[in-house]
């Protein structure tokens, strides 16, 4: 059997990120190059997201890892020197760490509350970062450094200063993200996390320990986020409290819901470059129609596609052989 | 040989004593029924023992051992499984992938061991799908399969639950009403069902049930709670003649 | 003592607010069973409303104020009728992320008319009253007063009237109301109604205190979220007792200790969350 009929699935995944690899060679505008870097950055929440409703939580304050990370790697760079390469990693370990202490502490809270503690954890930590002075106050952090240069074998010195080479470390960040998460998903612990929100005591009765799995999903989400929120810091070389707003958490959930459950890592990334270029394109044309689109596109997912774009797929196949099975009981008459 | 023993167990609410001061013992190999009026205690009871509800005072030892304190899932693995009342299931997941997070404590695997599908860890899911398999084809619900267990028929869910218990591998079963809502033929199917799972698998079952044709045919003996108190214990024959169980309980209830 | 005295009515103030906001959310959530996060929204465009009429249009406050107070209260209506009650029955998260969709929709249309920069209608109440040396604007006093006003009225109409016990009914057993003979649809309006005019009224009262822009409606209807759930969902004693609580904590915090102070409601929040789930006066009706 050829490669090809064998791993069709792993051809066309090649494919994909092949494409994803040669984008900035296509759309070399470095508007557009920071686009994408924007749309990478709202995949990996989006993902982060949808994993965390896996386990049957709301995240309303998915944002404030993201804040955390870049907060955490933005201060250990200007005030301990470390470098920014590894401020990736700290703030993914930051937010991971803070995720494990309060997920131990309220991941036990079921429902509503859960979502609304989520919240008031988001609101809690941008008003520290936006109130003390340590972490820069109202006016945020500025002059944060930009990555050094790396002497690549083969390649020679690389320099990190514009956004066409950025985009490759945000590639392998979403990359690396989603094909764990995607892992995480599929595998024995992703069918764990769903039997949680069905049936929480049923699943206790059967031997699984729910905490240990809400931590797993949640702080997989959060360190991720983290990692990404400490790419942001040094990218844009400034952060402001004031984009981890609980408006900047809500437009996650949409876009998150817009690419759907249906997939984990798939979904985070289609909701999230989606939604970001359309965003882009209206910012262009005016700033006001965001919230609108926004508002707008929620409600309607809701009502027509609840599972999100990736659910059309199964929603025509329905659709298909329902319309099969009239025929069929028409002709039998 | 007491598998189970529930020693003084109490369970107070807010004032209210929903268990006091119980007593009892499952013997190793027998199929005991509680039973009781509606609102008695004898899912307190289940609740205490699995781990759900902690005691207000008393203990409860396990083949010898307290399990007083400890967590549901840690109780599991010890080997004391229970069902719940109602369908006791994932309603929007498969048959097939309710059966396979049944076997969770199967071979138990780890984060890491998940996360990079080693080959020990895709042995274990492969043996687990088989068995899984292999029950829905006992059940005779194969071709069902891949159908969301809120949408089989009545009956079967509450046989797909009681095969989720037994997939735990535990010694002791606890049943919470494994026949309410079963037409008469369907209890009795089930009725059968539980008596093998004691003949051929050597389980030792509770049930509380209130279908009082399917306690007294297949029990081997009889715990009567009322209002959070014990007040009888014996076979069948000597609680049906009981005559505080008969002013207490039966004669409201259908036989 | 004079401080005390002046930390005590500022305190009442803040209370007063958030009561207002606290109040409908809880009986939407009490009988619709759903969050209202329009209501933030519902709150921002009643304030515009008192705005566009009083400042610009030059319409008379008080009329200004009762416009408002219907306009959003039929806004209210439609959004149940379109939204709200056909997602009544579906998952949670879809009817959650509706709602903030419109409310998203909501403050976006006011950006659009408004021009989302801060506005006022400047203080229609003028004077101040002195009350054992501290001194508070008439504005204010009037926020307490009305807010006091409303939650009078809006008990005395649930407890004491046939609507008001409709809805406890509806509250308790949806299915078995609506088996009694209630329409619920009808309630469902009627709460609606009456909460998203308590919003309009809150934002019509506040306009003159603060500046406002389309965005904040978001803000504030977390902040009321957030009272609503420590006092107990749809509990209306609870959201007075949590408003109360919440906006002397707060007020209190920020005069001794600055603006980090605000950390401290939500600290208390997830607190209180820890010990006591359901709420100050929430109901228990889970075991585990």
């Amino acid at each position: 059997m050829s490669f090809i009929k064998r791993f069709p699935k792993g051809l066309l995944f090649g494919v994909f990120i092949l494409a994803l690899f040669l984008l900035p060679v296509f759309f070399p505008n470095p508007a557009r190059i920071g686009m994408f870097i924007s749309c990478g950055v709202a995949s990996v929440l989006a993902m982060g997201w949808l994993l965390i409703l896996r386990i049957g939580c709301l995240s309303l304050g998915q944002v404030a890892f993201l804040g955390i990370g870049g907060y955490a790697s933005a201060i250990l760079s200007q005030k301990l020197g470390i470098s920014p390469w590894c401020g990736l990693l700290f703030g993914g370990v930051a937010a991971g760490l803070i995720a494990l202490g309060i997920g131990l502490v309220f991941l036990r809270i079921r429902g509503l509350y859960l979502a609304i503690i989520t919240f008031a954890f988001a609101e809690i930590v941008r008003l520290v970062v936006s109130t003390l002075e340590f972490f820069g106050g109202h006016g945020g952090i500025l002059d944060i450094p930009k990555y050094p240069s790396l002497r690549l074998p083969g390649w020679g010195i690389v320099n990190f200063d514009s956004p066409f080479s950025c985009y490759y470390i945000l590639l392998l960040i979403v990359l690396g993200s989603g094909i764990f998460m995607w892992r995480m998903d599929h595998s024995a612990l992703g069918r764990t996390f769903k039997s949680l929100p069905q049936n929480e005591d049923l699943a206790e009765s059967l031997g699984v320990h729910p905490l240990r799995y809400k931590i797993f999903s949640f702080v997989t989400a959060c360190f991720f986020a983290g990692v990404v929120g400490a790419f942001t810091a040094h990218y844009y070389g400034c952060l402001y409290p004031g984009s981890y707003t609980a408006h900047h958490s809500v437009i996650v959930q949409i876009q998150a819901t817009v690419g759907g459950p249906v997939s984990v890592a798939f979904g985070g990334l289609l909701g999230g470059s989606l939604m970001v270029m359309i965003e882009t394109f209206l910012l262009n044309v005016d700033a006001r129609w965001v919230f609108i689109f926004y508002g707008t596109v929620i409600i309607l997912i809701t009502f027509f596609l609840p599972d999100g774009l990736l659910s059309v797929p199964r929603e025509v196949l329905k659709y298909w052989s329902q319309i099969k099975k009239e025929d069929g009981v028409i002709a039998s008459r | 040989m007491a598998i189970l023993e529930i020693k003084k167990v109490t369970r107070n609410f807010k004032g209210l004593s929903a268990l006091c001061q119980i007593d009892a013992e499952v013997r190793e190999g027998e199929i005991l029924g509680i039973i009781g009026p509606n609102g008695a205690g004898k899912t307190t009871l289940f609740n205490v023992v699995s781990g759900f509800l902690p005691p207000s005072s008393g203990d409860i030892l396990f083949e010898g051992k307290s399990i007083v304190g400890l967590r549901p899932d840690e109780i599991v693995r010890k080997g004391v499984a229970r069902s719940f009342q109602g369908t006791s299931l994932f309603p929007a997941s498969s048959c097939l992938g309710n059966l396979i997070v049944a076997h969770h404590l199967h071979k138990e695997f780890g984060f890491w061991q998940s996360m990079f599908n080693g080959q020990s860890y895709r042995h274990r899911e492969e043996e687990v799908a088989k068995k899984s398999l292999k029950i829905l084809e006992d059940l005779n619900l194969s071709d069902k399969k891949d159908v969301a267990a809120r949408d089989i028929p009545y009956g079967y869910q509450k046989m797909l639950g009681v095969a989720m218990v037994l997939a735990t591998n535990a010694r002791l079963l606890l049943f919470d009403e494994p026949v309410a809502g079963m037409t008469p033929s369907e209890s009795l199917a089930m009725g059968e069902e539980i008596r093998n799972i004691r003949n051929k698998q050597g389980k030792t079952i509770v049930l509380v049930e209130h279908n009082m044709k399917t306690v007294m045919e297949i029990c081997d003996r009889i715990v009567v709670i009322n209002h959070g108190i014990k007040i009888a214990e014996g076979p069948p024959e000597v609680i049906q003649a009981d005559p505080q169980v008969i002013e207490a309980y039966l004669g409201q209830d259908e036989s | 003592m004079t401080e005390l005295i002046q930390v005590f009515l500022n305190s009442l103030v803040l209370s007063a607010n958030y009561i207002l906001l606290a109040l409908g959310l809880t009986l939407i959530f009490g009988i619709l069973r759903t969050l209202n996060f329009a209501h933030g929204s519902f709150y921002i465009c009643g304030a515009y409303v008192v705005y566009a009429l009083a400042k610009v249009a030059g319409v008379n406050y008080f009329l200004a104020s009762v416009a408002a107070m219907i306009i959003v209260g039929g806004l209210g209506v439609l959004v149940e009728a379109t939204v709200l009650y056909p997602l009544a029955n579906k998952v949670k998260v879809a009817s959650l992320g509706a709602i903030l969709g419109v409310s998203m929709v909501l403050e976006g249309v006011l950006a659009f008319i408004f021009q989302g920069e801060d506005v006022t209608i400047g203080s229609f109440f003028t004077g101040t009253v002195s009350v054992g040396g501290a001194t508070l604007s008439v504005e204010r006093i009037m926020v307490v007063v009305l807010c006091g006003v409303i939650m009078l009225a809006l008990y005395q109409w649930i407890q004491k009237t046939r609507q008001g016990t409709a809805i406890r009914a509806l509250a308790e057993n949806p299915k078995v109301a609506n088996l009694q003979g209630i329409n619920t649809r009808l309630i469902r309006y009627l709460v609606m109604a009456i909460a998203s005019c308590v919003a309009a009224f809150a934002g019509a009262i506040v306009t003159p205190l603060f500046y406002i822009n389309p965005y904040m409606g978001g803000g504030v209807v977390f902040k009321a979220l957030l009272i609503v759930a420590v006092g107990g969902m749809g509990s209306v004693e609870g959201s007075i007792l949590a408003g109360l609580l919440i906006g002397f904590v707060e007020c209190i915090g920020v005069t001794y200790l600055g603006p980090i102070a605000e950390i401290i409601s939500f600290l208390l929040v997830v607190v209180i969350f820890l010990f006591r789930p359901r709420g100050l006066m929430g109901v228990e009706y889970e075991f585990h």
